[in-house]
């Protein structure tokens, strides 16, 4: 039912309700704080006010009597006197008042108070005993009466006031506690009901401004999608509010705009299909709708007439009637279209006419291309078998220079071997030294033994002199002692002779060995120059072994040359056949061409003039196998076509040129 | 050879000891001999002629020692492993004196006859010859036989004994 409401009625509802809880909420805290300031002012107005008046009617009772008791001890009886009056009327005024403020309803307060004002009396009649005795002067028996029953009265008196304002303050207590409690009931009671009625109004504005805002988003997305193209669109109207009336009129605007989208698309499947002839409904659509409708219908027929006369005449056209042109005048483009395409069909003609005469041409220059390609390949065999030549050529180089690379490195080794040898005799050169120097000094040594000797030999000569002089001094007994004497020198002197001679001969031995000594050296000398020369030769050797490798290198790459090249030669002849078929080809085409181009109805007069014939001479062909190449590059068809219209020939010269190609 | 000569050269026949100076054969007595020895080292003496080489110790005994090229005023040779010393006695009135003479080389001992005997040639002109007591012709060499004890003054002589 809410549902339903105007929105003014929704808002109403919400905002009534949060009204009516405040206003509750409010009434309850005053209600309640009314109560607890009473309570407080009766206890502060009634209760405390009884309980000072009693606790003065206390002290006004010790006052008096401890002017009694002045009195008793002898000090100035009417100035005490005084003081007792004065008192006797404070209590007075101090009871009426409490009177006045007595609650009639409480059974223990009145039960309190009629007892302390039977103590009072009591005291009271105590008191008139004891003005009589001071009226008597007779202080003795008031000492004795204070000291007796005027006390007893005295305490009771007391005893009774004093409980009646315990019970003020006891009362006034437990009525505060109370007030505590109702306080926090209160509080409790108000959180409650403010946490209720907040929920419920969460709950009421959730709702409420759903309702509002989900339609009207709704609604937004459908004008969003409408928009961005998509007029396929779904639209739920279901309430009956502002927003239900906002959700209808979108649907009414879809569907209008759906329903002149899926007329266009239908009528452009139909055109795209290639049915010119069907037109829209206008009566389906209001207002400027129909408007869009009837042009769109328009646009159609604007197209459709000249298109029916331009397929006639390209059904002619295709029957190979190429003499037909659109003669019809239309508007704006479809003028350009028609001129365009009697132009087309006028280019048409006039290329098969040139087409014609082209494949003249060609038939003449494919035979020219044929006999060359022959010359070329002839030639291309020749080249072949010469590349065959310098290949085996270059594979002896190969072999050869294989073979001295080979034998560099065995002269390496041999110079190697070689230097080692050397090595090995400047070694044993070195060791002959040494030995020749042990004989040396071995010589060295036996010369200083023989010179032991000689002197050993000229000792004994001198003994023997001795001996000599001895016999001759025994004179005839030293006879036999002279001869042995004689022979002992003689002994003496032969072993001095062969000391000489061995000596003479070691000096012989050692001058050999000096002289063999330097020999050694010279020939050590002659070995190390020796050894530089073999390290020279492996050098050189070493330069030949790469010298050779690098031959070996270099003929490798001639050999990959000459690979490619006869790779070449191979595709330049297998090149020149396949041109020469294909000018085969061309030949047998060009004459088939020609047969297609004779089924065309072509005026030959409408295009002669305008003829672009190619500088014939660019398509000659010589012989001539060095120059070929060259020759073809230049008959290219870009520069053959490329002839601007000042340079075409008449077709009267163009004739004469033709000559050439005989 | 004259009887008379041979009479005259008889004097002088004996057992000579020969020995070399400069190539030069020279002979001496061999009584007069005592000892020949390789040359030992010598000690020098101060102020004596240079022919007096010093003093040698012969087992114990000191004896004057002198060069008889020196004193013959014949050129000075360094000694060798030939030069030898001949020990000779001479008799003087203060008894006898022992002294060592260098020569260049001892030979052998000889047996010299008279008939090998000549007297000392007369040079024609005065010289000091009273040290030689005569020439022999020994195996083609001639052989100077010196009076060894006239080699030295008797000035000398007492110069050297008082050395020694």
């Amino acid at each position: 039912m809410l549902k339903n409401a105007k929105i003014g009625v929704k808002l109403g509802v919400g905002f009534g309700f949060l009204i009516v809880v405040i206003a509750i909420i409010a009434i309850i805290a005053i209600s309640s704080q009314l109560r607890v300031s009473e309570r407080v002012s009766y206890l502060l107005e009634v209760n405390l006010e009884k309980q000072n008046h009693g606790n003065e009617v206390v002290t006004q009772l010790f006052t008096n009597a401890s002017a009694y008791k002045s009195i008793a001890l002898g000090e100035n009886i009417q100035e005490q006197r005084a003081i007792i009056r004065e008192t006797s009327a404070e209590v007075a005024s101090r009871i009426d008042i409490v009177e006045r403020l007595l609650n009639p309803n409480n059974r223990e307060e009145a039960a309190l108070w009629t007892n302390a004002l039977n103590a009072r009396a009591a005291y009271r009649n105590v008191l008139g005993v004891m003005d009589a005795y001071i009226e008597a002067d007779d202080l003795d028996s008031v000492i004795a009466f204070i000291t007796g029953e005027f006390t007893d009265r005295q305490q009771d008196y007391l005893r009774s006031f004093e409980s009646f304002a315990d019970f003020q303050a006891n009362f006034m207590q437990t009525s505060g506690q109370a007030i505590e409690s109702q306080i926090a009931q209160s509080i409790m009671t108000l959180v409650i009901v403010i946490v209720i009625s907040l929920l419920i109004a969460i709950i009421f504005a959730v709702i409420i401004t759903r309702m509002i805002t989900k339609p009207i988003s709704e609604c937004v997305d459908v004008a969003q999608n409408l928009g961005h193209g998509h007029t396929n669109v779904k639209i739920v109207v279901d309430s009956k509010d502002e927003t239900g009336i906002l959700k209808e009129a979108m649907r009414t605007m879809a569907s209008a705009i759906q329903g002149v989208y899926e007329d266009c698309i239908f009528l452009s499947g139909e055109a795209a299909a290639g049915k010119m002839s069907t037109r829209l409904d206008i009566r389906k659509h209001d207002n400027d709708f129909s408007k869009l409708v009837a042009g769109i219908n328009g646009i159609l027929d604007a197209i459709a007439a000249p298109l029916k006369e331009t397929m006639e005449v390209v059904d002619k056209l295709a029957n190979k009637d190429l003499t037909v042109r659109v003669t019809t005048k239309y508007p704006g483009d479809f003028d350009t279209l028609m001129q365009n395409m009697n132009q087309a069909a006028k280019t048409l003609e006039e290329s098969l006419v040139q087409v014609d005469m082209a494949v003249e041409q060609i038939t003449a220059a494919s035979n020219e291309i044929s006999s060359g390609s022959q010359v070329l390949a002839e030639a291309t065999s020749e080249q072949a078998s010469s590349l065959e030549e310098i290949s085996s050529s270059l594979e002896e180089i190969n072999s050869l220079t294989g073979n001295n690379a080979d034998n560099a490195k065995s002269g390496l080794k041999l110079a190697d071997q070689a230097v080692m040898s050397v090595d090995a005799s400047n070694e044993a050169m070195e060791k002959m030294n040494k030995a020749m120097e042990a004989i040396l000094k071995s010589s060295q040594e036996t010369g200083k033994i023989l010179k032991n000797i000689d002197e050993i030999a000229f000792q004994t000569n001198l003994l023997a002199l001795n001996a000599a002089v001895e016999a001759a001094h025994a004179g005839d007994a030293g006879k036999g002692f002279a001869v042995v004497a004689e022979e002992v020198k003689n002994l003496a002197l032969r072993s001095a002779e062969a000391a000489k001679t061995t000596n003479d001969l070691i000096d012989d031995s050692t001058r050999n060995s000096e002289m063999g000594a330097r020999i050694v050296e010279q020939v050590t000398k002659s070995f190390i120059e020796m050894k530089e020369q073999f390290n020279k030769v492996k050098s050189i050797v070493n330069e030949i072994s790469a010298s050779s490798d690098e031959q070996a290198h270099g003929v490798n790459q001639i050999s990959t040359g000459v690979n490619e090249m006869n790779r070449v030669t191979q595709q330049n002849a297998a090149n020149a056949e396949e041109s020469a078929s294909a000018a085969e080809q061309l030949t047998s085409q060009a004459a088939e061409l020609k047969s297609m181009v004779a089924t065309f109805s072509i005026n030959k007069r409408a295009s002669g003039g305008t003829f672009r014939a190619a500088p014939t001479k660019n398509l000659h062909v010589t012989s001539d196998r060095r120059q070929a190449p060259a020759q073809i590059s230049h008959a290219k068809p870009k520069n053959a076509y490329e002839v601007k219209p000042e340079a075409m020939l008449p077709l009267d010269s163009f004739d004469d040129d033709f000559d050439d190609f005989k | 050879m004259s009887k008379d000569a041979m009479l005259e050269t008889s004097v002088f026949e004996g057992k000579y000891l020969t020995f070399n100076l400069m190539d030069e054969f020279y002979g001496i007595n061999v009584d007069r001999i005592l000892q020949i020895i390789a040359i030992p080292d010598i000690t020098k003496i101060p102020k004596t002629p240079p022919f007096v080489k010093g003093v040698i110790n012969l087992r114990g005994k000191i004896i004057p020692v002198i060069d008889l090229r020196l004193r013959f005023k014949l050129p000075e040779q360094e000694y060798d492993d030939r030069t030898s010393i001949v020990i000779i006695k001479i008799k003087t009135e203060k008894g006898e004196v022992f002294i060592g003479i260098i020569v260049d080389k001892v030979r052998e001992v000889l047996d010299i006859h008279a008939n090998e005997i000549e007297k000392t040639p007369t040079f024609g002109v005065e010289l000091d010859t009273q040290f030689i007591l005569a020439m022999a012709k020994v195996k083609n060499n001639v052989v100077t036989l010196l009076d060894i004890s006239k080699i030295l003054t008797d000035i000398e002589l007492t110069q050297i004994k008082n050395v020694a």
